[in-house]
């Protein structure tokens, strides 16, 4: 039995012989001298990653018996509100608030017998007014969420929904309970905004020297809903860090672990409720932005609905028809990502940016066309974009006769496919033979080095090459098996050569120590030449 | 002596209704009064096993706790 578990019955036992004590059923609290199993709590947060929240929210939006919109939605407010499963289960249509621009679900009676209001983002938003279109004849005191047979979804069913999916996504590296989006629903905010957390000076006060973070102070602040003004201090996560902008840059592509090895539970619980509940909103702290969910690490794709150009509204199925295919061929691809069906219509009928719709779903390349259908010939375009820098990386258009529409999608579809499997590899392929590291720092480093060296080569700069060894040595030292960096580093030696600097060069590397634990790597084959 | 003769009169059971009924007073969240109250049965089911004829609440020990603790470390 876990420690956590034996500790809960203790703590029963404590509270029932005080109380037996009381009442006289025992001479004297013979629990008082108890003692509890002593724990090492692991304090590392457990959330779900991208692909794998993608992944539970397409099987929702696949589930069956007519239970999809419902089941879509019930995962996307969990995982974007963060909401307790309790407070889900006791959600009813006239909690919601869903406008175009804004949105909030009401918690009656949270943890605690707290009531809050929880701000919705778009997705969170898109996803209940689908839901909520099913149930348009519903009294606004009707449960939120029904379970099959008619009555509000209980807790137990949610729990067991959440579960199920999860077994299906076949998610095994975490144990995934409908807390677990509630975790991760904070973890991926620290992830996204670590400069729009606050926190007051009070827990700033208990946590300052527990948590290794850098923190700004804000001074005194209004606060909603708090009569006097509070003492305020925005989290900075990395060490350093000033600006959450450029945070925001480098998180968007990468995820960084350290993070949350340093956020304990403390920091996620403060995080949710701050999110949530302590809406600082005075002009000099910038309310936070959606967070962009972080890129996953396979190549991601959305499929957005094909547009219907043949003026005429019964098409409507054609043009549907292509891009539901498009979606289903492409997700049999192995190693691509692609969203949900029901994630990528929610755009239907909206001029979007893709940039945004990479934000919003976690996508790195979005595939987008238009229809049109003219007496006996039909015309297809289709353009796949990179979202993240919004440059066309392949357009093509199909031309045909109209007679089996059928065979004709399905040759379109395999056309597209190949295209798209190409193009997309090709794409990722030159991404990643850029960036062979997943460790940001060093490949930042690589860069400044290989900028300094630049210097060296065009003015025959001494300390440009001083200094451009040092970045080398810095990437190296950051990830022990980051090939393009020692060779450029061998460069700096060359250089030294080549200018005659120093005509003797160590016959040994003596380099930081982590150099000669072993895992000096000597064969090291780099992909990539050096840009010099 | 009267605190004898209180423990007697009453079955565990009564004595686990009566303690959950003034957890619902104390106006505990419904999920924690049906934790504590699954946990007591747990421990009542142990004890009665343990101790066999003679489970008797005032012979519950602090070496009774301390066993019982074991216990569910090992299980």
């Amino acid at each position: 039995m876990k420690a956590a578990t034996v500790n809960r019955r203790l703590k029963a036992l404590r509270r029932f012989c005080r109380w037996a004590q009381q009442n006289r059923l025992i001479k004297s609290n013979v629990a008082l001298e108890l003692k509890l199993v002593r724990t090492t709590r692991n304090t590392r947060p457990m959330g779900l990653t991208e692909p794998e929240v993608h992944s539970l929210l397409r099987l929702a939006g696949e589930s069956g018996h007519g239970l999809a919109t419902r089941n879509y939605a019930l995962v996307q407010l969990m995982v974007q509100a963060g909401l307790r499963v309790g407070e889900v289960a006791a959600l009813r249509i006239a909690d919601v608030t869903a406008r175009e621009r804004s949105g909030l679900v009401r918690i009656r009676e949270g943890k605690g017998l707290k009531a809050r209001e929880v701000p919705l983002n778009a997705t969170a938003r898109r996803a209940l007014h689908l839901y909520l279109d099913s149930r348009s004849g519903a009294a606004a005191e009707e449960p939120l969420f029904l379970s099959g047979r008619g009555g509000a979804m209980p807790t137990r069913t949610i729990q067991a929904v959440i579960a199920h999916l999860a077994r299906r996504a076949k998610i095994d590296r975490v144990r995934v309970s409908a807390h677990t989006l509630r975790h991760t629903f904070a973890l991926n905010y620290l992830r996204q905004s670590p400069g729009g957390i606050c926190i007051s000076g009070t827990v700033y006060e208990q946590i300052r020297d527990k948590l290794a973070l850098d923190y700004q102070d804000l001074g005194e602040q209004e606060v909603k809903n708090i009569v006097r003004p509070v003492r305020a201090f925005r989290v900075l996560p990395q060490p350093g860090a000033t600006a959450p902008r450029n945070i925001r840059r480098v998180t968007r592509k990468y995820v960084r672990p350290g993070i949350f090895l340093i956020a304990g539970p403390a920091s996620i619980a403060a995080a949710v409720a701050l999110v949530q509940h302590l809406v600082l909103r005075p002009a000099s702290i910038p309310p936070p932005q959606t967070p962009a969910l972080a890129l996953p690490d396979k190549p991601s794709i959305a499929v957005l609905p094909f547009v219907n150009m043949s003026g005429d509204r019964d098409q409507e199925y054609f043009s549907d028809g292509i891009t539901e295919d498009l979606t289903s061929d492409l997700s049999r691809l192995p190693g691509l990502f692609v969203i949900a069906r029901n994630s990528a219509f929610t755009y239907k009928g909206k001029a979007v940016r893709v940039h945004n719709v990479s934000r919003e779903l976690g996508v790195r390349y979005v595939l987008e066309g238009s229809v049109r259908k003219a007496d006996s010939r039909v015309r297809i375009t289709a353009q796949l974009v990179d979202a993240t820098t919004d440059y066309q990386i392949w357009a093509d258009r199909y031309d045909r006769p109209l007679q089996d529409i059928f065979a004709l999608q399905d040759e379109i579809v395999l056309q597209i496919i190949t295209n798209l499997k190409v193009k997309v590899l090709e794409a990722e392929l030159t991404r990643v033979s850029r960036i062979p590291t997943d460790n940001l720092t060093a490949y930042d480093s690589l860069l400044r080095g290989e900028e300094c060296l630049r210097h060296v080569v065009y003015e025959t700069n001494k300390e440009a090459n001083r200094r451009a060894r040092q970045m080398f040595e810095r990437a190296t030292v950051l990830d022990s098996q980051y090939a393009p960096a020692f060779a450029a580093l061998g460069a700096t030696y060359f250089n030294d050569w080549l200018f005659q600097w120093n005509i003797n060069p160590p016959n040994r590397w003596t380099g930081p120590s982590s150099w000669g634990n072993g895992r000096w790597p000597w064969m090291i084959l780099s992909p990539r030449p050096i840009r010099y | 002596m009267r605190t004898t003769q209180l423990a007697e009169r009453k079955s565990p059971e009564r004595w686990l209704a009566d303690f959950v009924g003034r957890l619902r007073r104390d106006d505990l969240a419904p999920a924690t009064v049906r934790g504590y109250r699954y946990d007591l049965l747990q421990f009542l089911r142990w004890f009665s096993q343990a101790k066999g004829s003679s489970s008797r609440l005032e012979k519950l020990s602090i070496l009774g706790l301390i066993n019982y603790r074991q216990h569910l470390v090992r299980h």
